[in-house]
């Protein structure tokens, strides 16, 4: 890389920090003021302001963006109201046992008020602790925002955590709010009576951009700012290819046929990276060649893929076993289907027709690569050859397959079409 | 028993632990600044618990040595016995010797396994296990009576075995074994606990093979070891005695071993399938993380960039076979590109009772498996290799001793350990060492970006033998940026890969100064997360601050190391298992989210697309990047690579590389196959230098010819290693020792030796397995039977429709199981045909049948049931659901049954029920 490629270096890294930003891609998506960012804002703050108690839940996909909104709500509240809001977050794959989740509570709390944290305490001295700091945050007018990422898996057990805490709030002394983010969205149907009965069932539901905000968002993201480091001309340059390349009919193709399979913002910003990572950093400009291998990288074909790896015999098993299910027996294993491969050899006289124990291990690569697997658990003890299996490849799967295989025998396609 | 006692002791430590870490919690200062303090006072405490519990464990009388000279015993426990048997002064000392030497044969294998584990569960307590796990280990191989002898005098034993032992030991040491040893110790690599464990286990289960003369192969049974154990408390008595009365008895207790050891020699034949088989299951299935640790090994050697000689004993009867085959995967990565791997050589030598069993290790990509066997009837040739190895291993460890003082340095200060080690190759070298590999290169580059960009979580996923590993780690060479490599095959629980990581980013080494604990205790994620952010963010500080520094005290002090660094989890697909209520996965995939930190970079490696894994919380696809199967152009230039006669050796290719790559892609599996028909290729030419021309092409496709179709049918075979069967053979014609030596690829005869009781036991067991029960009267009857057989066996062929049925079912089913009383009765009446028959014959074998008649077959049939369970030959079914008694299947294959039933001339056919 010469000299004159720092610039486009600069700005590739640029985008590649902004698209693994969350936070900076929301922010355009948040200025109206029925955003969720704005409903979300206002409800925190005026409890806030209020000194009282709320909770809520936020729902959405998964990618959606919940926890860069929320995110960004605090972080701007933090700013506002720097004294009287403390914020601990939990996660329902790290702390989603009770125990754990208390004693995470106390380590966070004792963290935000510069107490003594002991590893030791017990579950009871855990809850007993966030409960009097709960009063004592309510008398000192400060606001605690418990933020429980993934709810639906506080919601397995007993609830206990999640009782406490809406059980706490429920007190006048108090000053809390619960926030729950579920990519569930009956997750507030999967809490007890007990539980249910004491939570606000405020929902915000968090939707895939409309067309129009991705087209802001796109030119929000990629574009490059004109007052920065970089040199004035090349942004402005960048600027107008990207334009170019948003205006194009083909990059909307490319756009609408990713979304189409799925459209949550996360997933856009994955396909954008990719793409940008591909950038030229010769000439420093994205192009539309970025966005469509980028399209191909991301969108695989994981079966179509394992067939075309397999070898030649390996494809003989699978056709066989094709065969056996066709047939109807209701469950074969090694044997049968060493049978069927016989069969096969006896009336096309084929030239691939190898011993056992090569057929075996084809079989155990075909196990390996997940094509086939065993049907049940239960003759663990067995050898393999009597273990039971069955195809995880549906027929449609195995012809295409078969069909763009190079150099793929005609007898098995033949078989393969009967 | 003993290990509950061992547990006891270590749940106290733990619990000591405990009560000294509330302290010092509580006495930290409070406010979050102080978690670093409170961490570290933390570790601190926790190695001085170590110290004190250890130092009350030496206090509590099983513990009577330093523990450094412990590790040190299971060194050459062989030579030991040679250097004191010819002494035989003091008959009490020379006793006291064996007692040591004896059980170390089998016992230390056990111990390494155990106690490695152990290295992992309770840092620094695992002197204390391997000692349990000796007393445990006697205790399952005695009789019920004994054992408890043995506990009760377990004190005083302990203490004239480790006193005893280690006298000899250090007599043995100053002799030989010391400066090696050191050396061994200072090895980088072999500073691992697990790798070093395997070092010795590599001497030590030597000597648990037949040695050179009688006394030597008998002294290793373990099996014997009771009266061992009886006759040590015996001396500890004759010690408190007076002199006369402890030469006494001294004496009594020789005439006793005297004719131990002949009764003994005498059940050599019966009980020489046992001398490796009583790890139970429990023991080996705590072997797995050991072993598996290996490739961690290998890659990390590797990136230190020293000398490495691994020599492996593996008794592979069941190892996790997955384990095992991501062992071989790691050490192929390193061969096929040699140019990268110069630096590691890696020996094995797996242990089995027979290589037909490894056709039922699933996974094992046994082509890369050269058998040798290791039966008694081939002394010679682990002779060999046991010198030659020993000497290499000798060899690496000087080379490596200036080398290991500059590492151990840099290691301590710097944040080297975090790099590839070695000098950064270029771009161009890195895609020329990966043919076909040119676009996933190029992919992975640019998803990696330029320095200091931060990037979303890769998966890069393929089929086995990709080169997945290798190309990554090969391009952070390239890069020469940090990055913590944990594979989940080597870590196989989470707490492992949790402390793997911590350990790697808080460059702590386990080693004998903190009883190879890890640098932090975290179990759950949620602990987890807390200490990775922590180093993480330390390291990354680290790196801002030193970033000048860094780079001039590089070698060549161009690179900008920026500050990102890189999480790679290789073998990713067995995260699967690892938890049915799979929270991992998704925790995993979601680390980079929950960290929110954009200096790091995860990179996910696994067998398995991405479509397979499935979690109920889901979570967001990371980017995918596929590596393809190689062509067959790509194996081509894989090949290719590094051949000296490269025009003869394409030709060759043209000939080969076709038909096999109908049968499989994969790079290791091709390798071994192909390499053996290169030998035979080369047969016919005198100067293998020589460029061919046409002529000689067509005279050597000629010669070629006839071998492919065979070798294809044999391409996984296991024992397919032509030319080593061979040299053997010329090497034991040439010492002459008139054995007919056994070839491994020649399948007519079976390649194991196996007592004839066990042989006959064998085949009952196939017959149960294979006849229905119903039939066994008109098989067996005494009077009547060959007439019964006949009438039977023409009834049945009446009915195809139902015969068509039954076989379908037999393929389905498979074997089917039999109850011991069965097995017996099948046993007792065989044998008894058997003798009739040899005895008309007139061809009974002095050598194998002591005391003649079925009472001498009938001996030890429990004991050799229980090995053969272990052996794989029959396995233990499910429980009768009636009346709860275990049954068994036979896994044996027909051709097999009738290779055993040849080599006893029993006509087993006769009594094979043909549907």
């Amino acid at each position: 890389m010469g000299r004159e490629n720092r610039p486009a270096e600069e700005a590739l890294n640029l985008l590649r920090s902004r698209l693994c930003n969350p936070n900076f891609i929301v922010k355009p998506l948040s200025d109206s003021p029925d955003s969720n960012y704005s409903k979300l804002k206002f409800l925190v703050s005026s409890s806030i302001t209020e000194a009282c108690n709320n909770s809520l839940l936020l729902l959405g996909p998964r990618g959606s963006g919940k926890i860069a909104v929320l995110e960004l709500v605090l972080s701007d509240l933090l700013l506002e109201y720097p004294d009287t809001l403390s914020v601990i977050k939990l996660n329902g794959l790290l702390h989603s046992d009770d125990n754990c989740a208390f004693k995470e509570i106390a380590r966070q709390l004792c963290m935000e008020n510069q107490l003594l944290f002991s590893k030791m305490a017990s579950f009871d001295d855990n809850s007993q602790f966030m409960i009097t700091m709960l009063r004592e945050c309510g008398l000192a007018h400060k606001t605690i925002i418990f933020v429980l990422d993934e709810f639906d898996l506080f919601a397995q057990g007993k609830q206990r955590l999640l009782y406490s805490l809406l059980d706490a709030m429920q007190s006048v002394t108090s000053q809390a709010v619960v926030i729950g983010v579920s990519c569930r969205l009956d997750a507030d149907q999967l809490l007890e009576k007990r539980v249910r009965s004491r939570f606000s069932h405020r929902k915000l539901l968090f939707l895939p951009p409309s067309m129009e905000d991705l087209q802001r968002l796109l030119e929000h993201v990629l574009s490059l700012p004109v007052e920065s480091s970089l040199p004035h001309d090349y942004t402005v340059e960048f600027n107008g290819k990207l334009k170019n390349i948003l205006a194009d009919e083909r990059f909307k193709e490319i756009i609408n046929t990713y979304l189409n399979s799925d459209s949550t913002v996360n997933r856009l910003l994955r396909f954008l990276f990719r793409a940008v990572s591909y950038m030229d950093l010769e000439s420093g400009f994205l192009s539309l060649e970025n966005f469509r291998t980028a399209l191909s990288n991301i969108q695989r074909q994981p079966k179509q893929e394992c067939i075309k790896d397999c070898s030649i015999l390996e494809l003989y098993i699978l056709v066989s076993m094709k065969r056996l299910e066709v047939k109807e027996q209701n469950s074969y294993n090694f044997n049968s289907m060493m049978k069927e491969y016989k069969t096969i050899h006896d009336s096309f006289k084929t030239s691939d027709y190898y011993a056992k124990n090569v057929c075996v291990r084809a079989f155990e690569h075909l196990l390996k690569r997940e094509l086939i697997c065993f049907t049940d658990y239960r003759g663990y003890n067995q050898s393999i050859e009597f273990r039971a299996v069955k195809l995880l490849v549906s027929s449609v799967e195995l012809h295409q397959g078969l069909k763009s295989y190079r150099s793929c025998p005609s007898v098995l396609l033949k078989l393969m079409e009967h | 028993m003993a290990d509950n006692e061992g547990e006891e002791i270590i749940s106290r430590g733990n619990e000591w632990e405990v009560v000294s870490l509330t302290a010092s919690t509580y006495a930290a200062a409070p406010g979050p600044k102080n978690v670093e303090q409170n961490n570290d006072s933390k570790s601190d405490v926790a190695v001085e618990n170590i110290g004190e519990t250890s130092h009350a464990l030496f206090m509590s009388g099983h513990f009577v040595f330093p523990p450094s000279e412990h590790e040190n015993l299971p060194l050459e426990p062989a030579k030991t016995e040679i250097h004191n048997e010819p002494v035989g002064k003091d008959v009490v000392s020379e006793f006291d010797a064996k007692e040591g030497g004896r059980p170390s044969g089998k016992d230390d294998e056990e111990n390494w396994t155990k106690g490695l584990s152990v290295h992992n569960e309770f840092p620094g307590i695992q002197f204390l296990d391997e000692k349990d796990n000796r007393l445990s280990i006697h205790g399952t191989e005695f009789e019920e009576g004994t054992t408890l002898k043995g506990l009760n005098l377990s004190d005083k034993e302990e203490s004239i075995y480790s006193a005893a032992t280690f006298s000899s030991f250090h007599g043995e040491a100053a002799l030989s074994g010391s400066t090696t040893y050191d050396e061994n110790m200072e090895t980088p690599e072999l500073t691992e606990p697990s790798e070093r464990g395997l070092d010795l286990s590599a001497d030590e289960s030597k000597p648990a093979k037949p040695a050179n003369d009688e006394e030597h192969t008998d002294s290793d049974l373990p099996c014997g070891a009771w009266w061992k154990r009886r006759a040590a408390s015996f001396c500890a008595h004759a010690k408190e005695a007076n002199t006369i009365w402890s030469i006494f008895i001294a004496a009594a207790v020789m005439g006793i071993v005297i004719i131990g050891q002949q009764w003994q020699q005498e059940r050599w034949q019966a009980l020489h399938l046992k001398w490796q088989m009583s790890i139970n299951d429990e023991k080996t299935s705590r072997m797995l993380g050991p072993i598996t640790r290996l490739k961690d090994a290998i890659v990390g050697g590797h990136r230190r960039g020293s000398f490495v000689e691994i020599v492996l004993f593996l008794p592979l009867r069941k190892i996790s076979t997955k384990a095992f085959g991501g062992f071989l995967a790691g050490k192929h990565s390193l061969h096929i590109f040699p140019n990268l791997a110069t630096h590691i050589r890696v020996f094995f030598f797996l242990i089995d009772t027979t290589p037909q069993l490894f056709i039922q290790y699933g996974d094992v990509p046994d082509s890369e498996i050269e058998i040798k066997l290791m039966a008694k009837e081939k002394e010679e040739s682990p002779q060999v290799s046991r010198r030659s190895t020993r000497y290499s291993l000798s060899n690496s460890n000087s080379n490596n001793g200036i080398e290991t003082e500059k590492l151990n340095e840099s290691c301590k200060t710097t944040l080297d350990n975090l790099f590839f080690g070695q000098e950064p190759i270029s771009l161009d070298d890195l895609l020329s060492c990966f043919p076909g590999r040119r676009v996933q290169i190029l992919e992975v580059l640019s998803h990696l970006g330029p320095i200091n960009s931060s990037m979303p979580p890769m998966f890069i996923y393929g089929s086995a033998s990709t080169g997945k590993t290798s190309v990554v780690l090969q391009i952070f060479r390239h890069l020469n940026r940090p990055f913590v490599y944990v594979s989940c095959l080597t870590c196989y629980s989470p707490r492992i890969l949790f402390e793997s990581i911590l350990n790697q980013l808080l460059l702590h080494k386990k080693n004998a100064a903190n009883g190879y604990s890890s640098a932090k205790k975290c179990e759950k994620p949620s602990d987890f997360i807390n200490f990775l952010r922590e180093a993480l963010i330390n390291v990354i500080n680290r790196f801002n601050g030193n970033s000048g520094k860094m780079s001039t005290s590089k070698s060549k002090g161009v690179q900008v190391n920026g500050r990102m660094i890189y999480l790679i989890f290789d073998s990713f697909e067995l995260v699967r298992e690892w938890d049915k209520s799979s929270t991992i996965l998704p925790f995993l995939f979601g680390l980079a989210d929950n960290l929110k930190m954009p200096e790091v970079g995860m990179i996910f490696i696994s067998n398995t697309s991405p479509n397979m894994y499935h979690s109920s919380t889901g979570y967001i696809d990371p980017v995918p990047v596929y590596f393809p199967e190689y062509t067959e152009e790509e194996l081509r230039q894989i090949f290719m690579i590094n051949q000296v006669n490269r025009k003869l050796y394409s030709s060759f290719l043209d000939i080969v590389l076709r038909p096999f790559c109908r049968i499989t892609r994969r790079v290791n599996e091709l390798s071994t196959a192909i390499s053996m028909l290169f030998k035979k290729y080369c047969e016919p030419l005198s100067d293998v230098g020589v460029v061919p021309n046409e002529e000689m092409k067509r005279k050597l496709f000629s010669h070629l010819q006839p071998h492919i179709a065979p070798s294809l049918n044999e391409i996984f075979r296991v024992a397919s290693q032509s030319s080593l069967e061979s040299e053997a053979n010329q090497e034991t014609r040439r010492k002459g020792s008139g054995r007919k030596s056994v070839s491994c690829g020649d399948f007519d005869e079976i390649d194991f030796h196996m007592s004839t009781s066990a042989k006959y036991l064998l085949i009952s067991a196939f017959l149960a397995s294979r006849n229905p029960a119903t039939l066994d009267a008109s098989f067996f009857d005494s009077t009547g039977g060959s007439d019964g057989r006949k009438r039977k066996r023409k009834a049945s062929e009446k009915t195809t429709g139902k015969k068509e049925a039954a076989e379908q079912e037999l393929l389905m089913k498979g074997p089917g199981t039999f109850a011991l009383e069965r097995l017996l009765a099948i046993f007792q009446c065989i044998t008894s045909v058997g003798e009739d028959l040899l005895d008309e014959e007139e061809e009974v074998d002095d050598g194998l049948r002591v005391g003649g008649g079925s009472n001498g077959l009938m001996s030890d049939v429990l004991l050799q049931l229980s090995s053969l369970c272990n052996g794989n030959f029959i396995v233990k079914g499910a429980s009768c659901p009636l009346d709860g008694s275990t049954r068994y299947r036979s896994t044996v294959s027909e051709e097999l049954a009738l290779k055993v039933a040849r080599s006893i001339k029993f006509p087993l056919s006769k009594y094979l029920y043909r549907r």
